[in-house]
């Protein structure tokens, strides 16, 4: 590659980094990186700690030992591989091969694409119009892509690398080799699917057909290949008894011995060889195949012949102005353009402006067309099980499913929802000028995203009373009586109230709990972006890479100290009602949930109102002009 | 008592002063030019003055109201609109409008919406997104957005830049209508024979200090070495030292 590129590679890498280092002039930046980096060392350094393989305390890391009584168990990931017969291993060789198989192929089949190149409009203009050869300017697009290739192998290697240090080394080479294949392949899938593109008509029809014919026997092949190892390897399983380990390991030893799918899986099987290698030997032969995979990529990718300047370009312009995403989510017709959330009235609180523009951010569909569909969505799921002859796992499975969206969107919402000042914060040239003050800024950015997570909570809820409702109809059609629950019956013995009743007021103490969980969750980040404007992407569109990653740490350590000293209070305070209840031998009555729910709830709105506060203040003194605020 | 009053305005940026000691009075009714060399510091002050950035020291007062202090009233009275037109990506033009209604409380918001967008040009435009309006109409919708709540003082910043010559010719009147109605305009603009034409006073900066201000006339007076006709450029340069620069 030319060196000019090379120079500008390093040159916009250390401005990155320098750009950074200059924020921990400020303190509050430079807290934040002591309290990140203790974060990372708690994570990083336990399997640190292994290679190092010292301590005498019960737990020792190092080793992966814990001490039970007098006795030393192992632990781990490399502790279960000991156990499991050694044929278990190409079990688990062939089961990656296999979902690495499925991702191509569907990842082929895909329709969207990208252009070749992702660079940003100001240096393509400059690339472009300087005198270097379309190959040079490819190196430099995929040289881009290294710093977080590096990154995402270095924390595979510390998080899923096993054994000694030379051993993590080559399995850190390992990972790089893999992550830069992926990332080969799939600019060569670009590239391809651009050339389909540009060729048109029946040509670019028939290569379409060829490849989701390829890829479709492909795949049915492979599955019916699987299929029958899947039953060789279920009966050796059988074999092991109640040893459910030994079980385990002899199916995947089975899967492992099935010649046909080896076969048939032979070149995603040599890609990932090298993780498998037992020895320094192995592991260097197995290297040469995908060695030689990376170079002919490379080869493949750098001698394009497609144009790709006008492509580029234009997607460039497009991420400088707005994301490609959001804008086909956009409808084109009038009355589409029409929808909102809610009729927003031009009287009334100031803040339902905000929340009407984040929550039309996310989606244009109104919020009762929201609760009809649903609730109809809710009437079917409820309705068409009970008349057909659905066995209980079924209704297990969808309670299950339901019971996980109310703590994760709660716990997550910041995560999940961006349409907060992380968005508006880009905008905060006409934000500052509005007639508001910042705390009831703040508190309307940060009811968007918990709308969002308690619409989405109280779907889900819906759904495990659907499940339950479903399943007792469906024993009322059967005649069998409509008693028969989801719960088991000595759950019922406690709760005495109906059981329609019942659900629906564990759903009402379940959603104040939600809600304040989701406001503490989304005020800590619309307060992390005031206070680390600089470290925090702004945008709608959730980033990867290292940056992200580090600021999702920061704020997750952040999210679980304030959630853990939000929810002791109010655990502690339902935890001596029950007890008061317990003293007293009187059962909790379902009517108590709700109350339940609201005293536990209250000490995390207390905390989310404060970091509101909090933030509202931090608003009011906010400088956009100290600060770099942009979606890079 | 005067509409915008600002005393001994600072504002820093890591020690670098960008706006300098600044004081300044506005009546209502009156079109003030800024005008000053890159770096001057025009864009500081009027983002200072709108609320967007917090001053290092000093106080501005916009219709009686402190803009630190008594942050809401001060606001109200205000409308800014910045040389780069910003929009949210996700509302369209009627969404805009309606948004802002709400926030400012216009209750006859669609109607006067409405009358704003045909007055600019832009009625045909309402169910459009930012990204299919071009960079004139975004300013002329910026614009329009802006006098939606009937300020008592509006701030541009570059509000001529983008705009076609009709759409220019259009601005300046419309800009000459609002003082007459009462309205404080503050532009900033390096387009000087605009502000000539549209400004009953001006304020030249250079390195964030105020180096003269008054019409054009009194500005004249106080230059000796300029004959009696000479336009604001010849003033700008004679006061900004423009004519002893390579």
């Amino acid at each position: 590659m030319n060196r000019a590129l090379w120079e500008l590679q390093i040159r916009s890498l250390r401005g990155r980094l320098m750009r950074r280092l200059r924020l921990l002039r400020q303190p509050r930046y430079l807290i934040g990186l002591v309290a990140g980096l203790a974060w990372m060392a708690f994570w990083v350094g336990r399997p640190l700690g292994r290679l190092a393989g010292r301590g005498d305390s019960g737990l020792q890391l190092g080793n992966g030992m814990v001490r039970v009584g007098d006795n030393w168990v192992r632990f781990g990931p490399a502790a279960l591989l000991e156990k499991l017969p050694a044929g278990a291993l190409e079990g688990v060789h062939l089961l990656i091969a296999v979902i690495l198989a499925l991702a191509i192929c569907l990842w082929w089949l895909a329709p969207w694409h990208r252009p070749v190149l992702r660079l940003r409009e100001e240096e393509l203009s400059l690339l472009l119009a300087a005198p270097l050869s379309r190959r040079q300017i490819i190196q430099y697009a995929l040289l881009r892509h290294q710093p977080g290739i590096l990154f995402g192998s270095f924390i595979m290697s510390i998080f899923l690398g096993v054994g000694s240090l030379p051993q993590r080394l080559g399995f850190f080479f390992m990972a790089w080799l893999f992550l830069s294949l992926w990332d080969l392949h799939s600019t060569a899938r670009h590239l391809w699917h651009a050339r389909t593109l540009e060729a048109g008509g029946m040509v670019a029809l028939h290569r379409r057909i060829w490849l989701a014919g390829g890829a479709g026997l492909y795949l049915v092949a492979t599955g019916a290949a699987l299929y029958s190892a899947h039953a060789t390897a279920l009966a050796a399983a059988a074999g092991a008894g109640d040893d459910m380990l030994a079980g385990v390991g002899n199916y995947l030893a089975g899967l492992g011995s099935s010649v046909p799918v080896t076969i048939l899986l032979a070149p995603l099987l040599a890609m990932v060889a090298p993780f498998f290698a037992t020895t320094p030997m192995a592991y260097g032969i197995a290297l040469a195949l995908p060695l030689a995979a990376l170079v002919a990529h490379h080869a493949w990718v750098v001698r394009t012949p497609r144009l790709f300047e006008d492509a580029a370009l234009e997607q460039a312009r497009k991420r400088g102005r707005s994301r490609k995403r959001d804008r086909r989510q956009r409808p084109r017709w009038k009355l589409g353009r029409r929808r909102q959330p809610f009729p927003l009235l031009p009287g009334g609180l100031p803040e339902v402006a905000i929340i009407w523009k984040n929550l039309l951010q996310v989606s244009r569909l109104g919020l009762g067309t929201k609760a009809a569909l649903g609730l109809g969505a809710l009437l079917l799921v409820t309705l068409v099980p009970a008349f057909l002859p659905t066995p209980t796992k079924f209704y297990l499975m969808v309670a299950i499913a339901g019971a996980f969206p109310p703590a994760i969107t709660a716990l997550m919402c910041g995560l999940i929802y961006r349409h907060d000042l992380r968005v508006d914060l880009l905008h905060a040239d006409i934000l500052r000028t509005w007639p508001l003050s910042g705390s009831r800024l703040v508190a309307a950015e940060v009811a968007g995203p918990v709308i969002s997570a308690t619409l989405v909570a109280s779907l889900s809820m819906g759904i495990m009373i659907a499940a339950e409702t479903s399943h007792r109809l469906q024993a009322l059609l059967a005649g069998r009586g409509g008693g028969q629950s989801l719960l088991p019956a000595e759950a019922w013995a406690y709760i005495h109230a109906p059981a329609p009743l019942a659900m629906l007021l564990a759903a009402a103490g379940i959603l104040p709990l939600v809600v304040a969980l989701a406001a503490v969750s989304s005020a800590i980040q619309n307060l992390a972006v005031l206070v680390f404007p600089g470290w925090v992407r702004l945008g709608k569109q959730r980033r990867s890479g290292a940056a992200q990653f580090g600021q999702n740490l920061v704020v997750s350590a952040a999210l679980m100290i304030t959630l853990a000293i939000g929810l002791i209070p109010g655990l502690l305070v339902a935890g001596l009602v029950v007890g008061l209840h317990y003293v007293l031998g009187v059962s909790i009555s379902p009517w108590e949930w709700p109350v339940l729910g609201i005293l536990t709830a209250l000490p995390l709105g207390v905390e989310a109102t404060g970091l509101i506060l909090l933030a509202g203040k931090r608003w009011e003194r906010f400088d956009p002009s100290a600060q770099t605020l942009s979606e890079d | 008592m005067p509409l915008v009053q600002i005393n001994k305005l600072v504002k820093e940026y890591d020690g670098l002063r960008a706006v300098d000691d600044l004081d300044l009075e506005l009546e209502a009714g009156v079109v003030l030019g800024l005008v000053g060399p890159n770096g001057a510091g025009k864009t500081t002050t009027l983002r200072c003055l709108s609320g967007i950035i917090p001053p290092t020291s000093g106080c501005i007062l916009v219709n009686g109201h402190d803009l630190e202090k008594e942050r809401v009233p001060a606001r109200r009275a205000l409308a800014f609109v910045p040389d780069e037109p910003r929009l949210f990506e996700d509302l369209t033009v009627r969404d805009h409008l309606a948004v802002v209604a709400r926030l400012y409380g216009v209750t006859d918001g669609r109607r006067r919406g409405a009358e704003l967008l045909a007055r600019f040009d832009l009625s045909e435009r309402e169910e459009a997104y930012p990204s299919e309006l071009s960079r004139g109409m975004k300013q002329k919708f910026m614009i329009a957005l802006a006098l939606l709540h009937r300020p008592r003082l509006l701030i541009l910043d570059e509000p001529l830049t983008g705009l076609d010559p009709a759409a220019m010719r259009h601005m300046k009147r419309t800009l000459q209508e609002m003082a007459r109605e009462g309205m404080a305009v503050m532009v900033s603009s390096h387009m000087l024979h605009l502000v000539e034409e549209i400004c009953d006073r001006i304020l030249i900066l250079q390195k964030g200090q105020k180096i003269m201000q008054g019409s054009l006339s009194e500005i004249r007076a106080r230059l000796p070495a300029l004959d009696a006709s000479a336009d604001l450029e010849e003033i700008f340069m004679h006061a900004t030292g423009g004519d002893d620069q390579p």
